[in-house]
């Protein structure tokens, strides 16, 4: 199978501050890859490049075979803020994306993603009178809306209590089920990506590089507490840990 | 949606500030002065100059806004204007374009233009990198980003700009109708109130400029910001 992303020999530099040094991977259609790595490490602008947002200095970086130049819409956005349109409905913001498509059309699609995601009874709400976890929602319902093969997630739930987080987290994979996305993840949380991930990459503390890569193999659904889960929380918490000196 | 209180409140506001724009004018009935005429023409000269401030105001934003370069060499440039009084644009104007209709115009036009253009630029500027982004990645392009993304996102800050520029506007016309003595608008017949001794009528004047400066602002900017700000939740 191709891969649908590939980075060849990335190199970004921020003025003359080395910020991603030398990393190469590759994502295969339906994985589901998590990004790991302390604060600052270039997560963010790895997916920024990834979405055509920023260009690498040096390396290639390929999405379904062709080089990324500028944003198009091959990719949903997921931001940690939500980045929501306030002056759009919740029907209105799902509906933002889809063009070329007829008003009853919009509204078709938009009200079956909105309905998707637990959102109906709020569906002409505006941003403003939602919790965060019901604007994530939203922000998951809008990247979904016009099917774009790949959804870039920029630790999304971030900016949730651990509550709802817990909870968004099983709504997201209640509500990828069905869709075959390839989904990019990134991540501080060690828990959060080995609940969610086909595969895990840390990346080092800046000028980072890729220090352990991981495919999470457990069958059937993950529990916080099950001996496979802890087994590989553990082994990626030391390999984080050494990255940013917490002492084990 | 239920109304909140600062809404009834303005409500109440401007129902008491109608009443008293009536009151007023039937005082004006009992000492026989008539100035719905010359309301009408200073209104006219007004919406002339304003709405034409508001037009190139946007084009001159969006354009600005369009670079960083553009920017940084445009902006000391607008301040610098921004901080001219327009009255002193007058005496220039006098000579350029005589006394008439157009130097009014262009007076209300300069009085309130670079105060627009500022405001809208400074919104666009400020609008949430992330909101962008993500319409970017949705496909929006120049103009449907800027109409469909940038104006609704930086309301705060267009309003912000057509107050101040009704406001801005409305001084320019007064004080361009005393200069340019063209035979009617409110300016005028306050000049020329002063030459009869007329207090009266100058204090009345007065009033009626102060309220229907307060009133332009309210009305337009009412159904404005009711439509758009208070309906998104913006602070």
């Amino acid at each position: 199978m191709d891969s649908i992303i590939i980075c060849n020999n990335i190199i970004k530099k921020f003025e003359n501050l080395l910020i991603i040094n030398n990393v190469s991977f590759s994502v295969d259609p339906g994985e589901f890859l998590v990004l790991l790595g302390p604060s600052g490490c270039g997560k963010s602008t790895f997916l920024n490049m990834i979405a055509g947002f920023e260009r690498p200095t040096s390396g290639d970086m390929l999405v379904m075979n062709n080089k990324v130049t500028k944003p198009n819409r091959n990719y949903g956005f997921v931001f940690q803020d939500y980045a929501l349109f306030p002056w759009l409905t919740v029907l209105g913001n799902v509906e933002s994306g889809l063009f070329n498509k007829t008003k009853k059309e919009k509204k078709e699609i938009a009200e079956y993603y909105v309905n998707l995601v637990g959102l109906n009874e709020f569906k002409n709400e505006y941003p403003y009178k939602l919790s965060g976890g019901m604007k994530q929602r939203v922000s998951i319902a809008r990247a979904l809306a016009y099917d774009p093969p790949i959804l870039l997630m920029d630790e999304p739930f971030g900016a949730l209590d651990a509550q709802t987080r817990k909870v968004m987290q099983q709504e997201l994979l209640r509500i990828l089920k069905d869709f075959k996305k390839t989904i990019v993840f990134v991540t501080h949380s060690v828990v959060e990506a080995v609940y969610l991930a086909s595969r895990v990459i840390v990346l080092s503390k800046r000028p980072s590089n890729i220090i352990y890569e991981e495919h999470i193999d457990i069958e059937g659904e993950r529990h916080f507490t099950g001996d496979k889960f802890n087994f590989y929380r553990e082994k990626i918490l030391h390999y984080l840990n050494h990255e940013t000196g917490v002492r084990e | 949606m239920s109304k909140s209180n600062a809404e009834r409140r303005n409500l109440i506001f401007s129902i008491i500030l109608t009443f008293l724009v009536f009151f007023f004018g039937i005082i004006l009935k009992i000492y026989n002065i008539n100035l719905a005429l010359d309301i009408l023409i200073s209104l006219k000269r007004m919406v002339i100059g304003y709405i034409l401030a508001v037009f190139l105001g946007f084009v001159t934003a969006i354009i600005l806004s369009l670079s960083k370069y553009v920017y940084y060499s445009f902006k000391p440039i607008l301040s610098f204007l921004l901080s001219i009084p327009t009255i002193t644009w007058v005496p220039f104007l006098l000579i350029i374009s005589g006394i008439s209709e157009k130097t009014i115009v262009i007076s209300i036009f300069l009085g309130s233009y670079f105060a627009i253009t500022f405001n809208l630029l400074e919104g666009f500027r400020n609008v949430n990198k992330d909101i962008i982004k993500a319409s970017k990645i949705m496909g929006y392009k120049l103009f449907n980003l800027y109409i469909k993304v940038y104006i609704p996102a930086s309301m705060n800050n267009i309003l912000v700009g057509l107050k101040l520029g009704i406001s801005y506007s409305w001084r320019a016309l007064v004080g361009a109708e005393m200069i340019v003595a063209i035979n009617s608008g409110l300016g005028r017949i306050l000049f020329v109130s002063r030459q009869s001794y007329n207090l009266k009528l100058m204090l009345i004047l007065l009033f009626f400029i102060g309220i229907f400066g307060y009133i332009l602002n309210r009305l337009i900017i009412y159904f404005i910001e009711y439509q758009t700000i208070s309906k998104w939740g913006y602070k």
